[in-house]
């Protein structure tokens, strides 16, 4: 079963989404920040990235899905996060400063979230 | 006085409306070009001008009345005559000079002769701390001002010719050059570099280089610049926070000169890395003798193509520049307060969230960063985050520049690294014997010899670079008052404990001086410190009363076994 | 949706950006993972939607926090720092009021921080606060008094002022400032910047000398303020409030020779119960009455029969103004604009005084009343109109203004002698020892007694508009309105969006009736119209409506438009109770929507006191001659220029 990575530092709402991805079958590794995330992602070869952006650092999304860009840039990822809607924060993917191939906005329809993370792996 | 008509009045906006914009934005440079013109703002000014702007005549009037370099009633004088009354130029003795000017034009401060011929004020900071008592005659700065000198610059107005002593530019005495200020680059170099990575590899330079915001808050250059180049708008902004108004700074007046090319350098890169194509360099008012050199320079820039559309040949790399000048309001260089200023309103600072990054000048994601820290960045991206992160400690890499004055030998720039203790610090400057320093200005912390090991770096003390060193015989109380008089000033009015709070810190100094305040009395203003730093809206708030706090604590014995002075 | 009706759509707020908020919205899907966040409060732990304000968060499990600059109705300001609070991981105290939670986060609102800071932050406001709470119109409805009892304020840790700073404006008619009192809240600039969009505040000076200002100090009386009164409503303290004429309505009452009349208008009963400690919408319109006669008053009238009057005045005058158009094909000023609120006339006045022809020159049912007092009533009852003083009681602080304006006395004397706040009759009350919800009950005096659900529906927004419908509707088409809408319920034009719009399919026409006969023979011309209206509430959204018809936005293709200057009309208008915010003013509409479903007569048109009216009085008909001398009034283009 393929293997998701979520990265947040929100632990009750990575809870969350690991339920919803556990019921629809997958498995899950967590982090609570960029440094664990990007050790876990070393260990674990994940086959999907969902990564918050606001961590520690506020950019902490961004520069991490850089980084794993630049070590495998095969593994899509799927950013997340809570910014957008509620303090009018605009963020959207950019090929050089935020290389994720799907950016949701939190909160997420778990049935949307179960779509996108399906058609990321069919791609 | 020109006859003020308003169908002429209505002509002009338009003008200045196309000149500056037809919005909001174009309200201060609108006011200022009237100011000039008539010498103060008439009411039927602010009535037009609001119309023609779509806002409420009293909203103009309430920008009018934030800044001190604007007049709403009688007209100034042909000259007006400010004399720096902050701390260095104290130290330095403006008070006789302040008396020499009342007995020669036969007016107290805040009046105007009866010719109309000059107007005599207090000013706040000029950027001249190291060369004080400093005077300025309208855009015109007197440095080493002493009572004698006085009759020749006012004889001199009187014949029309004010004999500048400066004619462009102030001479800076620079002490000691480092990595940053030896660069040897020339116009573009930087922005060269830059260029040739991708947008990403720029901030990861910038980050890698540990460059945190030189204007004494210590935010990382790098996550601004992500922030607000991942952020998604048709406008961004790039803001240059050239409002130097901090007691004791003038190292950025020396920089706009001589480094001018490399800060401008520096903005063009962030903006090619977050993707701006506006920028801004919001310049205090009292530097408006450099407008003109910044406008050529600007100019010369697009001529090389160094600004302008694909700049250097980099397709859709668009990017422009405008200079606006502050007003004379110290709270501008907060960058919320900045970005309300430009925007044409009172430069009172915002809540946070949101910030700037992404809802900045007119809503539009914005960065706002120090002159100093566009010109780390561009000689960054041209030599590399090693050569700039081997010097200074972990958390505060590269080195500094301070701008030192006071009672010491030898006052004026120095480049040092990050992590210098202050007693290096002092035995670099000649100040050796000196019994405390203000690290950080108005808003930084007094620092008593017992201290003087302790570290000038973000993670011990930290400074935008002010340094002002105390003498053996210097009156602290006489410090702390002259500092807690420039935030009752300076504060924006605003929140309550900045507002309200910082004039009750000032009168326990006062009833201290008279020796007529309790103990009691006197922890409570100390608890009331507290509160100021604790709830005060903005980073300044917070810090206003930081130099009576650390005045108290360090110095309290001095104070309170003073003898009362005779009333 | 065409660029020219943005306007209507998009914010117009130029608030400073330092007020406005931070967009906080809470999520449309609750379902959703991440759709609440975790906050801990005091060691309890809630979940709320991302984005809520610390401030709420904290109401939702019963803990209060103080507030001073933050009011409902208005964008975040967060300057007051009363209401800090501890966050965990932050090295400053927090204002719970500007912070959204968007990440889990513990918070600490009564730390010793915390009660430190805000002891000092009602110290200071106090110690520059000048004046004693007994001397207060404000005296047990203060915000900052109300704080200082609950954080055990018992002396002036930073001392008092003792002498006045800047004295009282009491130069206008409506509202009074004591700036002595100002706490710098600045409620009341955001409000009249950006609820209102008049602009007649700002904050002006800055650092310690700080200070509300008007444009060039001027006192109130020579501004653009257009005397709404909402300031007032918003105000913490007694800086602002109206201008009472309780003492001279006393020396009226005690004086013998003089006949005191007082009409009441339909918000006040919806809302005086608030002064007595009743939960808002506890109508008392009987126990009013009675309590009316107890102080002296010598009649009491129903501004609902004048309100009718209105509504045949002016729906003639429409009638007129269509018929021109449509059938003389000539221009005639259409949309055609109410003109009750007389806030929003004296807004229309000052910033579009070109419009001025589209407003009904109708009186407001307040100066018609007093009118018809001083004529029609004095003549049946052969009083001299020289000693007839009458009073009005309003939700309204501009009907202060609008009594006084030297147009309005066609009878030869003033109208109406003095406007009456729904705060100020409560005062009088007390001062008699009238312990209103107790009183007896009793009803309105005749000729003017009957009570109607269509004027009393005037008190809240979209009330005159849906009276409007019902009477002209019937009226052409001889059908019953309630064969459209249920129960008469105009239901497009109730509720509190701040700009409404409908559509009324004129598809037959029936016989005129004989009222109107005099005016036109048949309404075969209105047969396929469809009747546009709107309706607008707040003087920011008038503004809105007015730039659209200016750009030729869809607004501009209206027939009739109402206008209320307050928020919510009347009901929110700014001499009712203080505080003020949306649950109130819609409380206050249930009652007076109640009250109309209770009343057996609900179309101005079969009021009898009004059909008696026309036939013994006003002989020549709606705007007929007669009723034009009484009833009907001009407009002056003031212009916004103060200089």
């Amino acid at each position: 079963m393929p293997k998701i990575l979520i990265v947040d530092d929100d632990q009750d709402f990575v809870s969350a989404v690991a339920i919803v991805l556990e019921s629809a079958g997958y498995q899950v590794a967590t982090a609570y920040s960029r440094d664990t995330g990007m050790q876990i992602f070393n260990q674990e070869n994940p086959d999907v990235v969902v990564l918050d952006v606001m961590m520690q650092e506020p950019d902490d999304g961004f520069v991490m899905a850089q980084d794993l860009k630049k070590i495998r840039p095969e593994v899509p990822i799927l950013m997340l996060t809570s910014v957008g809607q509620v303090t009018g924060m605009d963020f959207d993917k950019d090929e050089d400063l935020v290389p994720v191939e799907v950016f949701e906005q939190k909160p997420i329809m778990p049935g949307r979230l179960l779509e996108r993370i399906r058609e990321l792996l069919n791609k | 006085m020109p006859v003020i008509d308003r169908t002429q009045i209505n002509e002009e906006i338009k003008a200045l409306k196309a000149q500056y914009g037809q919005d909001r934005s174009a309200l201060l440079p609108i006011l200022q070009s009237f100011q000039e013109k008539y010498g103060y703002l008439p009411d039927i000014i602010m009535q037009e001008t609001a119309h023609a702007l779509g806002i409420h005549p009293v909203e103009v009037e309430g920008v009018a009345s934030f800044y001190s370099f604007f007049r709403r009633k009688e007209p100034q004088g042909k000259y007006v005559l400010r004399l720096c009354k902050t701390i260095s130029c104290d130290l330095a003795g403006k008070e006789k000079v302040a008396r020499q000017l009342e007995n020669e034009l036969g007016i107290k401060f805040g009046e105007t002769t009866k010719d109309k011929l000059f107007t005599l004020e207090y000013t706040n900071c000029l950027g001249m701390c190291d060369q004080g008592p400093a005077l300025m005659v309208n855009d015109r700065l007197f440095a080493h001002v002493t009572p004698d000198k006085v009759p020749q610059i006012i004889a001199d107005c009187r014949r029309g010719f004010i004999k500048s002593e400066f004619p462009k530019v102030v001479p800076s005495d620079v002490k000691k050059e480092g990595p940053i200020l030896s660069h040897n680059l020339k116009a573009g170099d930087g922005l060269k570099s830059a260029l040739n990575l991708s947008r990403s590899a720029v901030i990861n330079l910038v980050r890698e280089s540990g460059l945190k915001g030189r204007g004494g808050a210590g935010f990382p250059t790098a996550v601004k610049w992500q922030l607000a180049g991942a952020a998604q708008s048709d406008k961004k902004y790039v803001v240059c926070n050239a409002d130097e108004g901090e007691p004791g700074t003038f190292k950025d007046r020396y920089l706009l000169y001589h480094h001018t090319d490399v800060m401008f350098d520096g903005m063009t890169i962030a903006a090619y890395a977050i993707g701006a194509t506006q920028g801004f360099i919001y310049l205090r008012g009292e530097y408006l003798y450099m407008k003109k050199y910044l406008e050529e320079t600007i100019e010369k820039r697009r001529a090389a193509n160094l600004l302008g559309n694909n700049i250097l040949g980099k397709e859709g790399f668009n990017f422009d520049i405008q200079i606006r000048l502050g007003a004379g309001a110290y709270v501008c260089g907060e960058e919320t307060a900045l970005i309300e200023s430009l925007e044409g309103y009172r430069g009172e600072p915002r809540n946070r969230p949101p910030f700037p990054v992404d809802t900045g000048f007119q809503k539009h994601p914005t960065i706002v960063n120090n002159v100093e820290t566009f010109i780390d960045a561009a000689l960054i991206c041209a030599k590399g985050a090693k050569w700039f992160n081997e010097h200074g400690t972990e958390k505060s890499s590269g080195t500094k520049l301070f701008s030192v004055s006071g009672d010491c030998e030898r006052p004026g720039i120095y480049e040092l690294p990050f992590g210098i203790t202050i007693a290096q610090l002092l035995k670099e400057v000649g100040g050796e014997n000196a019994k405390a320093v203000q690290i950080g200005g108005a808003s930084g912390k007094c620092v008593a010899r017992q201290d003087f090991d302790r570290t000038i770096a973000f993670e011990d003390i930290s400074s935008g670079g002010s340094i002002i060193t105390f003498g053996p015989d210097t009156d602290m109380l006489k410090v702390a008052i002259n500092f807690m008089e420039f935030f009752v000033e300076e504060s924006c009015g605003q929140c309550t404990p900045c507002r309200d709070g910082n004039p009750k810190l000032l009168e326990g100094l006062k009833l201290l001086e008279r020796g007529r305040c309790s103990m009691t009395y006197l922890n409570e203003l100390m608890r009331l410190g507290e509160t100021i730093q604790l709830a005060s809206k903005c980073g300044l708030g917070q810090s206003s009363p930081n130099a009576f706090l650390s005045i108290l604590a360090n110095f309290k014995s001095e104070i309170l076994g003073r003898v009362p002075e005779k009333e | 949706m065409e660029d020219k009706d943005k306007a209507i759509t998009e914010s117009t707020v130029r608030a400073p950006k330092s007020t406005t908020p931070s967009q906080v919205k809470a999520p449309e899907n609750i379902g959703a993972i991440g759709a609440t966040v975790k906050v801990t409060i005091d060691g309890h732990e809630v979940r709320v939607p991302l984005g809520t304000t610390i401030l709420q968060a904290a109401r939702t499990i019963g803990i209060k926090l103080p507030t001073l600059c933050h009011h409902e109705d208005l964008c975040i300001s967060g300057v007051c720092r009363v209401c800090v609070v501890e966050v965990e991981g932050m090295r400053t105290l927090q204002a719970s009021c500007a912070y959204p939670i968007t990440q889990p986060i513990t918070v600490h609102t009564h730390s010793r921080k915390v009660r430190q800071a805000r002891r000092h932050v009602i110290d200071l406001l106090l110690s520059r606060h000048y004046g004693e709470c007994y001397s207060c119109v404000r005296n047990n409805n203060c915000e900052l008094q109300a704080l200082a009892r609950e954080y055990g304020v018992d002396f002036y840790r930073f001392g008092h002022v003792n002498k006045p700073t800047y004295g009282r404006d009491d130069s206008s008619y409506a509202i009074v400032r004591d700036m002595d009192k100002c706490i710098l809240c600045r409620r009341c600039v955001r409000t009249c910047i950006d609820l209102q969009e008049v602009g007649v505040y700002e904050a002006v000076e800055r650092g310690a000398k700080t200070r509300i200002g008007t444009f060039m100090d001027n006192p109130m009386a020579e501004l653009i303020c257009i005397n709404c009164g909402q300031c007032i409503n918003r105000c913490p303290t007694g800086a602002l409030h109206a201008n009472d004429p309780s003492d001279a309505i006393w020396a009226a009452i005690d004086d013998p020779t003089k006949h005191v009349v007082i009409q009441t208008a339909p918000a006040p009963r919806s809302a005086i119960g608030e002064c007595f400690g009743l939960q808002p919408g506890t109508p008392l319109t009987f126990e009013m009455n009675t309590a009316m006669r107890y102080c002296g008053f010598d009649k009491v009238f129903d501004t609902n029969f004048s309100a009718d009057l209105t509504i045949i005045e002016e729906g003639t005058e429409l009638i007129l103004r269509l018929y021109k158009a449509l059938v003389k094909k000539e221009p005639a000023y259409l949309p055609q604009f109410t003109s009750c609120s007389p806030g929003w006339v004296k807004y229309i006045e000052h910033f579009y005084p070109e419009m001025l022809d589209y407003v009904s020159s109708a009186k407001s049912p307040q100066q018609m009343f007093g009118a018809l007092i001083k004529t029609y009533y004095a003549e049946i009852n052969n009083i001299d109109p020289a000693d007839i003083v009458t009073v009005a009681l309003m939700p309204c602080t501009a009907k202060k203004f609008e009594c006084n304006r030297p147009e309005m006395n066609s009878s030869g004397f003033k109208d109406i002698d003095y406007g009456l706040t729904t705060r100020e009759l409560a005062g009088m009350f007390k001062e008699a020892g009238i312990d209103l919800p107790n009183m007896p009950k009793s009803d309105f005096d005749d000729p003017f007694g009957t009570r109607t659900g269509s004027g009393v529906i005037f008190g809240a927004t979209g009330g005159v508009m849906e009276s409007a419908i019902r009477t002209v509707y019937e009226l052409v088409t001889g059908e019953k309105v309630e064969n459209l809408f249920e129960h008469a319920r105009i239901i497009p034009v109730r509720g509190f969006e701040g700009i409404r719009y409908a559509e009324l399919p004129i598809t037959k026409v029936g016989p005129v009736p004989d009222i109107l006969k005099h005016l036109v023979s048949d309404w075969e011309w209105l047969k396929g119209i469809t009747l546009k209206v709107a309706v607008a509430h707040g003087t920011a959204n008038a503004k809105k409506v007015l730039e659209n018809i200016k750009a030729g936005g869809k607004l501009s293709e209206c027939h009739f438009i109402e206008f209320m200057a307050c928020p919510g009309g009347c009901l929110g208008g700014g001499g009712m109770p203080i505080p003020t915010n949306e649950e109130i003013r819609a409380a206050r509409a249930r009652a007076i929507y109640a009250e109309d479903e209770a009343s057996e007569v609900r179309k101005s048109y079969e009021n009898p006191a009004v059909i008696r009216l026309y036939k013994e009085f006003l002989v020549d008909g709606p705007c007929g001659h007669k009723s034009h001398n009484l009833l009907h009034t001009h407009y002056i283009p003031r212009g916004k220029k103060l200089v």
